[in-house]
């Protein structure tokens, strides 16, 4: 009798495990030049000067092969790499079955672009949204590296033919917290001469960045 | 008998053709469904709150300047008389104030359709360096300083904390309750007075020359048009262009409304017009007929100037005095000098 008891406790208590809600988490890390570096560090040499590094995630979708198995619905979330409370993606799971791949949105959909004032990470207070026009900055980059020139990228843009907005799927190690490395160098001197150094407008040419940006993001370091 | 079948006959026809008359009169005033509709349980208290705001200079960086300094009540909310929007420590903007009225049915904003929704468009002249030169987020911080506005917060949304969405979803709440809709044009259509004869044959050549245009009842189609004034060589306004990078866009901009224009001069996104007899005068020969120019202005009809006299006779029955000295517009005094005592 014991012994079923225990069986029937241990089969429940396995279903509820299965079963459990939380929360994963997405770190974002700078890399340079195959280093990672933290925020304070790069402020303080003389070589690289970065003070604003912030871009939208949304539409986040977790896959096991090419099923999904968990997805966050109309959700926006605003990363900040110069602030360690917010350079991290939380990703609230309804389920803990593993996943091998994440897909997300580098920006902010077009239909929320046309909608009404929104709060939380969305919120106009967060400077993530242009004031002369309409639409949100799905990515927003002031600084420089390499003792190079200080470049201001604000990149955006919703409306056809300059959407800006990147589609990204990332093939993960593990199901577990994991990282995501933004290979900032990579992003800089991939830029052609023919960008301006100030970007700050909805154009062929944020889009073009745009897609440079979000192919620099990787789990590699 | 014949005498009475035919008279009968006549009264029925003469009631028919009245009632068919009416409903011809009734379907020019028909109005589209407003597209910008608060979702709010306390429409009333959020767009006082918005009214309180629209009047505050604290709205600017040096607390100097309100939406009301370049938008006022007594002009259908234009700047009367001034070509260019004025801004703090005397700075003048880059285009003619528009009118705040109707906006609910408006799909975009700005004279280049900038803004894509009412919520958003008062982040513009708050943040425009040449305008208020302010921040939301700086607001948000000045206004948390003010029991009162905790207090207005609380009412219009159950929740006294202040944020940015919230301050810009009061400003157009009350933006978009700003309605005109009481010229004698309308009473007109609704059969409760009638055009004189200049302001009918007015109507008649609005009707044929211009309301493709400025269509009633909101006398704009909201598109984007060259009307062909040439550019302005110090302000350089692509207008359109400057939003959508496309070539077909360049030198348009959006058609404004008509209605009070008695009280809204100067015309234009520029303001170069201090006169309807040169807005006139303008369309009879447009000077700029390069290829973005609106069609119907490739061939211009010449008006007379009989003929643009009865047109702006007609534009004259646009103005709404009911609306322009509405007081439910203006800056609520007495209330706020009442909450700021019981909040002191």
């Amino acid at each position: 009798m014991k012994a079923r008891l225990t069986t029937i406790f241990l089969f429940i208590l396995l279903i509820l495990l299965n079963t459990k809600s939380g929360a994963q988490i997405i770190s974002f890390s700078i890399i340079c030049h195959k280093a990672e570096i933290n925020n304070n560090s790069i402020i303080n040499q003389s070589d690289y000067k970065i003070s604003k590094f912030k871009f939208y995630l949304s539409n986040i979708r977790l896959y096991n092969d090419i099923n999904i198995i968990d997805q966050e619905i109309y959700s926006y979330h605003l990363i900040d790499l110069m602030d360690t409370s917010k350079d991290k993606l939380i990703i609230k799971r309804n389920n803990n079955l593993t996943y091998d791949k994440i897909e997300f949105n580098l920006g902010i959909d077009s239909t929320t672009n046309v909608s009404s004032a929104l709060e939380g990470d969305l919120d106009p207070t967060n400077n993530m949204y242009w004031t002369w026009q309409s639409g949100y900055i799905n990515m927003k980059f002031e600084g420089s590296i390499d003792g190079g020139v200080y470049r201001e990228y604000h990149l955006g843009g919703y409306a056809y033919p300059n959407n800006a907005l990147q589609k990204l799927s990332i093939k993960l190690n593990n199901s577990g917290n994991t990282t995501i490395y933004i290979h900032l160098d990579d992003f800089i001197h991939s830029i052609p001469d023919s960008i301006p150094f100030k970007l700050m407008t909805p154009d062929p040419k944020a889009v073009y960045l745009s897609h440079l940006f979000a192919k620099c993001l990787s789990i590699e370091k | 008998m014949k005498n009475k079948i035919a008279f009968t006959f006549i009264l029925v026809f003469s009631a028919l053709l009245i009632l068919s008359l009416r409903t011809n009169r009734s379907n020019k005033k028909e109005w589209p469904a407003k597209i910008h509709i608060a979702d709010s349980t306390h429409i009333e208290e959020l767009q006082f709150l918005g009214k309180v705001l629209f009047y505050d200079p604290v709205l600017s960086l040096d607390s100097s300047t309100s939406c009301s300094s370049c938008h006022s009540p007594y002009n259908a909310f234009a700047h009367t008389d001034h070509a260019l929007s004025h801004g703090i420590d005397n700075k003048i903007g880059f285009r003619n104030a528009p009118v705040l009225f109707n906006l609910a049915y408006q799909p975009y904003f700005m004279w280049d359709g900038a803004i894509n929704h009412l919520d958003m468009q008062s982040l513009a002249p708050i943040t425009n360096p040449e305008e208020m030169h302010e921040s939301i987020t700086h607001i948000v911080g000045k206004l948390n300083y003010q029991k009162l506005y905790h207090h207005l917060y609380y009412q219009a949304f159950k929740d006294s904390s202040i944020t940015g969405t919230k301050t810009l979803k009061a400003i157009a709440a009350f933006m978009a309750s700003i309605e005109s809709k009481n010229a004698k044009f309308d009473l007109v259509m609704n059969g409760q007075a009638d055009f004189t004869a200049q302001e009918k044959n007015g109507f008649q050549l609005f009707s044929q020359h211009c309301s493709n245009c400025h269509t009633p009842p909101l006398f704009t189609n909201f598109s984007f048009e060259n009307n062909g004034l040439m550019p302005d060589t110090v302000l350089k306004d692509g207008g359109r262009i400057r939003q959508t990078k496309q070539i077909i866009d360049s030198l348009k901009f959006k058609v404004p409304t008509l209605r009070n224009i008695e009280f809204t001069f100067p015309y234009m996104h520029d303001g170069r017009y201090k006169t309807l007899t040169e807005v006139m005068n303008h369309y009879s020969t447009p000077a700029n007929k390069n290829p973005t120019l609106n069609p119907k202005l490739k061939s211009v009809y010449k008006l007379s100037s009989n003929e643009k006299v009865d047109i702006i006779a007609f534009l004259l029955t646009l103005s709404d005095k009911q609306f322009l000295f509405d007081k439910r517009y203006n800056y609520p005094k007495a209330q706020i000098d009442s909450l700021r005592n019981i909040n002191h």
